[in-house]
């Protein structure tokens, strides 16, 4: 039950894989390009939307919220629900769109033998673009309100916030396209389990309230809560990220990737058959 | 009658093989390593079963309903065999045909050849760079223009943009579509659509050229610069391996004709000798 393609010289098959990988590097970049391009396609505003999104949710969440949770200062609120958005956007899309990955892939993976991988990043990576557009907008307007962060080491960890965030969403997608294309249920239960993962993360809740309590659970099984903290500790609180949201992070990283290769590997190129 | 008939092939035809082999990942040539039998395709003892219905069986309401006690009636198959225990040889420098009926398992086959599908046993190799033409319809973005889509395809055949941009002229010059190329392909007929992926297919000069069912399509000027391109192809070091009803075309085209029934080879030899036999079988003068 092998298939071999000497298309170059013969190599071990985690090599060939690489290599593979490599190959297609340029589909997978113009897949990338194709997503964006589709996305923001005939609208007159085309990627502002990326920072007017979450700039009019978070703009009428702090308007009603901020009452309900007494927030002392309105654009202080705003600040903190617009930086919550921009993860819970980028989570939910990723997620959401990775259920169809490979399904939406057909064409190509019923064409030729391309590496899964290549239309399993491509959500993850465009997705990754409209963060940091939608970023860029978060820090226009703390720069338009005055309060733009403070200069320090800190303001370099927000480059680095990409690499950690794909190092954890690109297994949740790798597990998204794998399962959902084998189990069509995925799709309304992740509608479900999203709906209630939103009020059990600090996107408008605020965060104090998941110190202490009950909710303090909440810091360790719910990956999103420190993905926050890392977010928000450069770009508003002018600090360095927690040792502990770091930890809790790549634990969850490294059991997601080992998810993610175990369900590969069980499903092989089978799935070809599902789409 | 039937039975798999065994080709055997000497060994010095692999010697065309090696002169060049594209390397996908630089554009330069280099040399090709003999397969497992010394040939370009070579398919051993394949089983392919094809699964039916959703891919794992039950749902989430079966899954509710086993929680009490509740057992799925397995009235239907889950799988069809789409051929079992198949071997098949193709060396360098042959065009060969592959017939047979509706739900034979020809385009399986060929689908497999290319890596697509997985078989559950045996073996498939394939020496050299495949060049797929599978489906008219699939690697086409149809809101994409004609020219974008020769990027699309040419990316996902493993190619750079910059190794494309040489490319485009060419093929559009092949493809012979004036200036619906920069139109989408939306726009386009199932022929344009043809010219386009062949063009696209061809151009790379891929060791193994695998084509199902979708060249008829294109009018009678296209279809003979394309047999122009095949052959040359095939005198460059290649392998076509074609699916289609059209017995005609296949008997045009192809040196050698693979007949197969029920995913068995039943005839294997050449174009004169096993395409009457087919056709005595489709008209009931021929039992198997």
């Amino acid at each position: 039950m092998t298939y071999a393609n000497y298309h170059s010289r013969r190599m071990p098959s985690a090599l060939r894989y690489l290599a593979d990988l490599l190959r297609y590097r340029h589909l997978a970049w113009n897949l990338v390009g194709s997503d964006l391009r589709s996305r923001f396609r005939r609208s007159h505003l085309g990627i502002l939307w990326a920072m007017l999104q979450p700039l009019g949710y978070s703009l009428v969440i702090a308007w009603a919220w901020g009452a309900i949770f007494k927030a002392e200062d309105y654009w202080s609120f705003a600040l903190y629900v617009y930086s919550g958005m921009l993860i819970w956007d980028y989570f939910t899309n990723s997620v959401m769109a990775s259920l169809d990955g490979l399904a939406s892939a057909v064409g190509y993976l019923r064409q030729s033998r391309i590496p899964f991988f290549v239309f399993q990043i491509r959500i993850p990576l465009s997705g990754m673009v409209v963060f940091y557009a939608a970023m860029c907008g978060l820090l226009i307007m703390m720069l338009a309100l005055g309060r733009f962060p403070t200069p320090g080491l800190h303001l370099l960890l927000l480059p680095a916030y990409g690499a950690v965030l794909l190092a954890f969403m690109l297994p949740v997608a790798i597990l998204m396209s794998v399962v959902g294309t084998q189990f069509r249920d995925l799709k309304h239960i992740m509608t479900i389990a999203l709906q209630a993962l939103f009020f059990l993360s600090p996107v408008m809740m605020q965060r104090d309230y998941m110190n202490d309590g009950h909710l303090a659970i909440l810091q360790y099984i719910n990956p999103l809560v420190p993905l926050l903290d890392m977010l928000r500790d450069p770009v508003l609180h002018g600090q360095l990220w927690d040792r502990q949201d770091v930890i809790i992070v790549l634990s969850w990283s490294a059991g997601l990737w080992l998810l993610a290769t175990i369900a590969s590997f069980r499903a092989g190129r089978k799935i070809v058959f599902a789409l | 009658m039937g039975g798999i008939v065994s080709v055997k092939l000497r060994p010095d035809n692999f010697q065309v093989i090696s002169n060049a082999v594209p390397n996908g990942l630089t554009g330069e040539h280099v040399p090709a390593v003999p397969g497992p039998r010394g040939v370009a395709i070579d398919i051993a003892n394949a089983t392919l079963q094809y699964p039916i219905g959703p891919f794992v069986r039950g749902s989430l309401k079966s899954a509710l309903f086993s929680l009490f006690g509740h057992k799925e009636q397995k009235t239907a198959p889950t799988f069809v065999n789409a051929f079992t225990d198949l071997s098949l040889s193709i060396s360098v420098g042959e065009r060969v045909g592959i017939i047979g009926s509706n739900g034979s398992g020809k385009s399986t086959l060929l689908r497999a050849m290319a890596g697509v599908y997985p078989l559950q046993e045996g073996t498939v190799t394939v020496i050299g760079q495949i060049g797929t033409l599978l489906d008219i319809g699939l690697g086409f973005e149809p809101e994409s223009t004609g020219r974008e889509n020769i990027y699309y395809r040419g990316m996902a055949m493993g190619y750079s943009r910059r190794e494309i941009a040489k490319a485009e002229a060419a093929i559009i010059a092949f493809a012979g579509l004036g200036d619906f190329i920069d139109l989408p392909m939306r726009t386009y007929s199932s022929g344009m659509y043809v010219r386009l992926g062949f063009a696209v297919s061809t151009q790379f000069q891929p060791d193994v050229l695998l084509i199902d069912e979708v060249f008829g399509a294109g009018d009678a000027a296209f279809a003979e610069r394309a047999l122009q391109r095949m052959l040359h192809l095939v005198e460059t070091a290649g392998i076509v391996v074609m699916v289609s009803h059209d017995l005609a075309l296949i008997q045009r085209l192809c040196s050698r004709v693979v007949w197969i029934n029920r995913g068995v080879v039943v005839r294997d030899g050449a174009a004169s000798a096993v395409i009457p036999q087919f056709q005595q079988y489709m008209t009931g003068e021929l039992v198997l």
